[in-house]
């Protein structure tokens, strides 16, 4: 057989395209939002979250209720609660990660020795399994993408302005408390579903991978944002054919892919420069 | 007070940190084409009361009036947010200035690009136009913040230290273009260390240390004894080597 044959193969089982839809709708709207938290210097939130998304997984299945149902709003409030944070109070956002995320592994593994110890069903939410996509995840994971793809169109002007200097835009009658909540949920959102693509521990390489490899082009921002979405999209279209061959978690796959093309350009940069 | 008719008015205005009163029951107002030095020392509160004035911070007591339809350009003092890293051309941040004035969704047109390169050409920067801002030194990318803040055609500037960063003549060069726009009609709220050389230009300074101190002309502010302990280490008194300590 040849590769193509093989790719036909591929494609010929319903989880592979399931997943393809959901891998690809979680790499554009995570590396779209990440270009925006890399530059806010909130590269971290997708990592802080990821764990929280965990707790509250273990809640969930301690509960016996949908994960999903659990996570969505949670994950959400405590991004809201992490991109404010430095406002009022004295703890800058690194730290409100750190310690939202200790808490939370504390909290999610304290209740899964409780209720009986690690089983597979968390172990697929930590690492990415395609094969536990539902239909449901498929639809909400491209409504996700389609609403981060409007909402960052719409208001781009607005987000890069943001990022760049918040005091001025608010100057300029940017609504940047409004704009921070609004990203806010979006990571929140990509987060949760990009548990089921490439799992817990592997969202926030998503959303920091494809923006720092775009950023060693130093172009101007809508370059950047622009090539991070299709390093992000390339490599998890590559990322789940590998992981089908190979028979590799999916998430494991992607950040490894994204982690060589990264050090790859990297490196032609520094010796291109010297 | 002749509300109608001033830009801004302040009235008994105090600005806190937590506890800490960084402003103090300050008044003034700030007439159309006014051109205002606002000094001090580090630490009195210039920064805070200018931000307060934009609304950037909240006063904790007092009143600030100003026109619904006023359009500011502000120039910060600390442009940390300049990382070395970030993706933006110079174009990209100058079109920032722009965006006060557009509606949803906010975009840049070909008329907008011209402005640009016009504000661009006016501080003589049309050659940085494609490059990154975080390639530049610290004074051209201080022009590219007045372009910014220039762009819109304000009706108020507030300017922060502006000519921190600049050489000699880059410096003279900026007044003389303050000068331009304030004849034009353009009011100017200038936050400087650099009295010796703005005081010739200004129409008026405000000398402020936590509250406001001294509201009148720059002669008026030379000849004024009870500041004899700023004006003593004022530049003007003292050679070159003092201004540039005191910049
Ligand atoms: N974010 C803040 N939190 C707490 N205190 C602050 C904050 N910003 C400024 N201050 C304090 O308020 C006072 C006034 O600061 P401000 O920045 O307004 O001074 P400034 O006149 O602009 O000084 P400089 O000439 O150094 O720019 C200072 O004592 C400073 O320590
Ligand atoms: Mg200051």
């Amino acid at each position: 057989m040849s590769w193509f044959e093989l790719l036909i193969e591929a494609f010929s089982y319903g989880f592979m395209q399931r997943a393809f839809i959901v891998g690809i709708a979680v790499a554009v709207s995570s590396s779209m939002i990440g270009a925006f938290l890399v530059l806010k210097k909130y590269s971290m939130v997708g990592h802080g979250l990821s764990h929280v998304a965990f707790a509250a997984i273990a809640i969930g299945l301690v509960l016996n209720q949908s994960p999903l149902l659990v996570t969505a709003p949670v994950v959400v409030l405590v991004s809201i609660f992490i991109l404010h944070i430095n406002e009022r109070a004295k703890i800058h956002g690194d730290a409100a990660i750190g310690l939202t995320a200790a808490f939370s592994m504390a909290l999610g593994t304290t209740l899964a020795s409780i209720s009986g110890g690690f089983n597979v069903d968390l172990f697929s939410y930590l690492f990415g399994s395609i094969l536990t996509i539902q239909r449901i995840d498929v639809i909400l994971s491209v409504i996700l993408s389609i609403i981060v793809v409007i909402v960052v169109v719409l208001y781009y002007n607005d987000f890069v302005s943001m990022t760049y200097d918040e005091s001025f835009s608010r100057v300029t009658g940017v609504k940047t408390r409004r704009l921070n909540t609004v990203l806010a949920i979006l990571t929140g959102l990509t987060v949760v579903v990009g548990i089921r693509a490439i799992g817990t521990v592997l969202i926030s390489a998503l959303i920091i991978f494809p923006t720092i490899t775009a950023l060693q082009f130093s172009r101007g921002f809508k370059a950047t944002i622009m090539l991070a979405v299709i390093v992000s999209v390339v490599t998890v279209i590559s990322g789940l054919i590998g992981s089908f061959f190979l028979d590799l978690p999916s998430g494991s796959a992607i950040v490894l892919l994204n982690g060589i093309i990264f050090m790859v350009v990297f490196i032609v940069n520094v010796i291109i420069r010297r | 007070m002749t509300k109608q008719t001033s830009v801004i008015n302040v009235n008994n205005v105090t600005v806190k940190y937590q506890s800490f009163m960084a402003v103090k029951e300050v008044s003034f107002s700030i007439k159309p084409g006014d051109f205002v030095a606002l000094i001090g020392a580090n630490g009195s509160g210039k920064t805070t009361l200018v931000k307060a004035l934009m609304g950037l911070l909240s006063v904790s007591n007092g009143k600030i009036q100003k026109s619904e339809s006023l359009t500011i350009g502000y120039l910060p003092q600390h442009t940390h947010s300049a990382e070395r890293n970030f993706p933006a051309t110079v174009e990209e941040v100058v079109g920032m200035g722009l965006l006060g004035k557009k509606q949803f969704p906010k975009r840049l047109n070909r008329d907008d690009m011209a402005e640009i390169g016009r504000v661009l050409d006016y501080l003589d920067i049309c050659d940085l136009r494609k490059k990154r801002i975080g390639a530049l030194s610290g004074g051209q990318q201080q022009r590219v913040f007045l372009a910014r803040a220039l762009v819109s055609d304000p009706q108020l500037l507030i300017l922060d230290e502006p000519t921190s960063a600049l050489d000699e003549s880059m410096r003279e060069q900026f007044f003389a273009i303050m000068k331009r726009l304030n004849a034009k009609g353009v009011t100017i709220i200038l936050v400087t260390h650099d009295i010796a050389t703005a005081g010739e230009y200004v129409s008026r300074v405000m000398y402020m240390d936590q509250s406001l101190i001294f509201d009148d002309t720059f002669d008026a502010f030379c000849e004024n004894q009870q500041l004899s302990p700023f004006v003593h280490t004022h530049p003007l008194k003292h050679g070159k080597d003092e201004r540039r300590d005191a910049s």
